[in-house]
């Protein structure tokens, strides 16, 4: 029998893809419902010669991550709503100072305490938008524990190309639910190594000076360069600077480097889209329903597609726009009042096509509701 | 509620069959060591190491009062004791049929019948008694003075079997009483119902269910409003360790030193056990928890929990206490200070919580728990009142017993090796030491 096919947890399905990645160093703090990803690693990473260190609190398991991942680790952190506000202040250092990290947000029902054992896919706008001032991030998700595993290897991968955080937007249900996992044999999923850099001890460093194409060698801080890290505007040494040319090039450099990458870093799933007529839209659990829908509906013959996205933000305008130019009704299946649905509207060419099915109550929306509410749109019994 | 009286109890498994409590009684009673004038007897059975009391159990409805044709034995209202009339008794012995318990018996010396008096209330056998076989339990003063407040915590609750948190909320809000605002963080006390689900609710006094990292800001915002506004109003909290001294710890130790008025109540039960029993900041050494595993590397939590009384002491509360469920009228007597404390600024009780679910225990085991460990010294009562300035012991932890007879009870500690035994055993004699050095009135030796 095959060793590596394990029934479990989305969230060890998580913890494993991390560890396959290359994770050493883990900071958290217990929440429902993402706590089994520090129980699990816990376990697993002193195994592993890893590093696991249960914090105080969030803010600090988000700190512990970014002194970690400076010195030259692959770093995690998993958290849930509540947690994952805490670390905003941390997590906008990290894109500032372009620091790779991996956050995990296992979705509850928010805002505030909420409904921590309920599933809910409202925190898409924070992973956005949580953290102050303009800046770009990229978050990914998933609907499948292949998936969970697959992505969470690609979220490390995108951390380190383009030396920013990557939050893993997962939800109660994918974290909680048991299904089939099968682990790949080391090289079957490319990862991505910390790209360091070959000036010499010695030599001066500097830590945020693009390569040609864009990407900025790192050295491990404290290591053989002397560097300094800041949360203030900086400049390529690192030291803190107001200069206008300063300031402005680093924004555009924080940006650019995601927003221009859009299509390289956007994961997607597509079924039935050549011929649909009708496309649902969803992503993480929920996209479990409407896979659903799609495969009943199907043989009858409706002519319906469904795209599952995968990478979230940066939103895949282009590919959304294009996928969905042909469809009479988009329909957004999500566990929120609309936030892809906005992102979509933005993106397609008619906005007016676009249609929201979703449940925000704290249960998971199934495959009958996503029906009923169709029925609603199109306004008759598909 | 009716009233309850103090009580001998027996513990059989710790009697060996001396006899030292018969011949104490008889000596009290007349001045000899004659048995057969003592009101107490053990059947010792050698064989089998077989321990039985003959003694009177004061009973509720005692069968020899209804025996007795003369009216010589009469259960007293206020002590509980049947008492005997030597003038009146007509030596039928009838009484002596009547009882089940061999509680009361005739003296062969005298022919007249004898039966414990409980000796005013200060029985001479449970002090002769070199084992703690005898126990005298006053718990009952306890319940005739606290008994009639209401309970303001409604039946039902969904905590798990044998929750000691359940226990401390209930009887605090009994002392306390309903002009309280209750503010509990999310945790056990919260998620067994404290708050509230789906339109019903377990505390009659007002909930306030802030966020884990800021109990104690919220409660002082609600403070200053109703000192404001001169109404008097008791602010509670009743944080878990993990609210308290982790996540939470900021806002306590900024509302602690700004004085703000409140008790604040930690109940430690040593982890994270709402969320599936991981560690926390006040987690001992060497407990196995969800983060802390064992196994070939790790071997339970590799450090010491967070002294977090003596942080608040050093913080300058006007009242810090350490409490256990097994010390009922001790808890009491704190909630009372700690209640006028918090009239001039922040009590904080710091009470033991040894959770059944969380530490793996059986939960008839829980209130050994909290005892076991007060007498190992790993969990020492005392106080500190701001005025006074020095620590005092309220359990005097001069006889203790060896940490492993605590430790060996939870099943958290069930990998512990005699290695980290011993370092268990230095840390509690340490942390005697180092509150010895805040007594001013006493000077307790620990150790050989």
């Amino acid at each position: 029998m095959n060793q590596n096919i394990k029934f479990i947890q989305g969230n060890e399905a998580c913890a494993e893809g991390a560890i396959y990645a290359g994770l050493d160093f883990f900071a958290g703090y217990p929440i429902t419902p993402s706590t089994e990803i520090a129980e699990h690693l816990a376990a697993r990473l002193p195994q592993k010669a890893g590093k696991f260190i249960q914090m105080e609190d969030e803010i600090a398991s988000m700190c512990a991550i970014i002194g970690a991942s400076l010195t030259g680790h692959k770093v995690l952190t998993a958290t849930s709503g509540p947690g994952f506000s805490l670390m905003q202040e941390a997590l906008g250092y990290a894109v500032m100072a372009e620091i790779p990290c991996v956050i995990v947000n296992v979705q509850r029902g928010g805002p505030s305490t909420g409904i921590p054992t309920h599933v809910s896919q409202g925190d898409v706008n924070q992973a956005r938008w949580g953290t102050h001032g303009d800046h770009a991030i990229v978050t990914l998700t998933a609907s499948n524990h292949q998936d969970v595993f697959a992505t969470t290897v690609e979220a490390f991968n995108i951390a380190e190309t383009y030396r920013t955080p990557v939050i893993l937007l997962f939800d109660e249900v994918v974290g909680h639910m048991r299904e089939k996992l099968v682990i790949p044999e080391p090289g079957e999923i490319a990862t991505v190594e910390r790209l360091r850099t070959s000036v010499a001890e010695g030599v001066d460093y500097h830590p945020y000076l693009p390569r040609e194409d864009g990407r900025l060698p790192m050295s491990d801080f404290g290591h053989v360069h002397r560097y300094n890290v800041t949360g203030l505007y900086h400049d390529m040494w690192g030291f803190p600077s107001d200069n206008p040319d300063v300031v402005h090039g680093l924004i555009r450099h924080l940006v650019d480097k995601i927003e221009n990458n859009v299509n390289e870093i956007a994961l997607y799933k597509e079924l039935y889209l050549d011929d649909a007529d009708y496309i649902l839209i969803s992503y993480g659990s929920s996209a479990r329903s409407a896979r659903h829908v799609i495969e009943t509906l199907r043989p009858r013959g409706e002519r319906i597609g469904l795209l599952e996205l995968q990478t979230l933000w940066p939103f895949p305008a282009d590919i959304v726009r294009e996928k969905c130019r042909n469809a009479k009704y988009i329909v957004v299946v999500e566990m929120n009042m609309g936030q892809i649905r906005q992102a979509v509207q933005m993106a397609v060419d008619d906005p007016d096509r676009v249609f929201l099915a979703n449940r925000i109550d704290g249960v998971f929306i199934t495959p009958r509701d996503i029906r009923k509410l169709l029925r609603v749109i199109v306004g008759k019994g598909v | 509620m009716g009233i309850g009286y103090n009580t001998i109890a027996f513990h059989a498994d710790k009697c060996d069959g001396c006899g030292k409590c018969v011949t104490e009684c008889a000596r009290v009673h007349s001045q000899t060591d004659n048995p057969a004038h003592s009101r107490i007897h053990v059947a010792w059975d050698d064989k089998a190491k077989w321990a039985g009391l003959a003694l009177c159990r004061q009973c509720g409805e005692p069968d020899c009062v209804s025996a007795c044709p003369a009216g010589a034995l009469v259960k007293d209202a206020y002590s509980g004791v049947v008492f005997w009339d030597e003038n009146r008794c007509v030596d039928c012995h009838l009484c002596t049929l009547a009882c089940g318990y061999a509680g009361i018996v005739c003296n062969p010396e005298t022919g007249r019948v004898v039966k414990c008096d409980m000796c005013n209330q200060d029985p001479a056998c449970v002090k002769a008694c070199p084992r703690e076989a005898l126990e005298f339990k006053k718990g009952a003063q306890l319940f005739n003075q606290w008994g009639d407040l209401e309970d303001l915590v409604v039946p039902g609750l969904s905590s798990c079997l044998g929750c000691n948190s359940e226990l401390v909320v209930r009887h605090t809000l009994r002392r306390i009483g309903p002009d309280t605002v209750v503010a509990t963080p999310p945790g056990c006390v919260a998620g067994v119902g404290a708050v509230g689900v789906n339109g019903i609710t377990s505390l009659k006094t007002p909930v306030f269910h802030p966020l884990l990292t800021n109990t104690a800001s919220m409660l002082a915002g609600a403070r200053r409003y109703y000192n404001r506004i001169g109404r008097d109003v008791t602010m509670l909290a009743f944080g878990g360790d993990g609210g308290t001294a982790d996540v939470g710890f900021q806002s306590l130790s900024g509302a602690a030193e700004r004085g703000e008025q409140m008790i604040y109540l930690c109940i430690d039960n040593e982890g994270y056990m709402n969320t599936g029993v991981q560690r926390s900041g006040t987690t001992p050494y060497g407990s196995w928890t969800s983060t802390t595993p064992v196994g070939k590397a790790l071997k339970g939590k590799t450090r010491d929990a967070k002294p977090m009384p003596l942080i608040m002491v050093m913080h300058g509360c006007e009242y810090v206490a350490t409490a256990s469920t097994a010390y009922m009228d001790d808890y009491y007597a704190k909630l009372d200070k700690a209640v006028k404390a918090a009239k001039h600024g922040m009590a904080y009780i710091h009470i033991f919580s040894p959770c059944p679910t969380g530490w793996r225990f059986p939960p008839k085991l829980l209130i050994e728990a909290a005892r076991t460990a007060v007498q190992a010294n790993l969990v020492p009562l005392w106080e500190y009142e701001h005025a006074k300035g020095d620590i005092e012991f309220t359990y005097s932890p001069e006889h203790h017993i060896p940490v492993d007879e605590y430790l060996k009870l939870i099943g958290k500690y069930r990998h512990l090796d005699q290695e980290q035994v011993d370092y268990i055993q230095k840390k509690a004699d340490r942390n005697i030491a180092q509150l010895n050095k805040f007594t001013l009135h006493q000077e307790i030796t620990t150790g050989g």
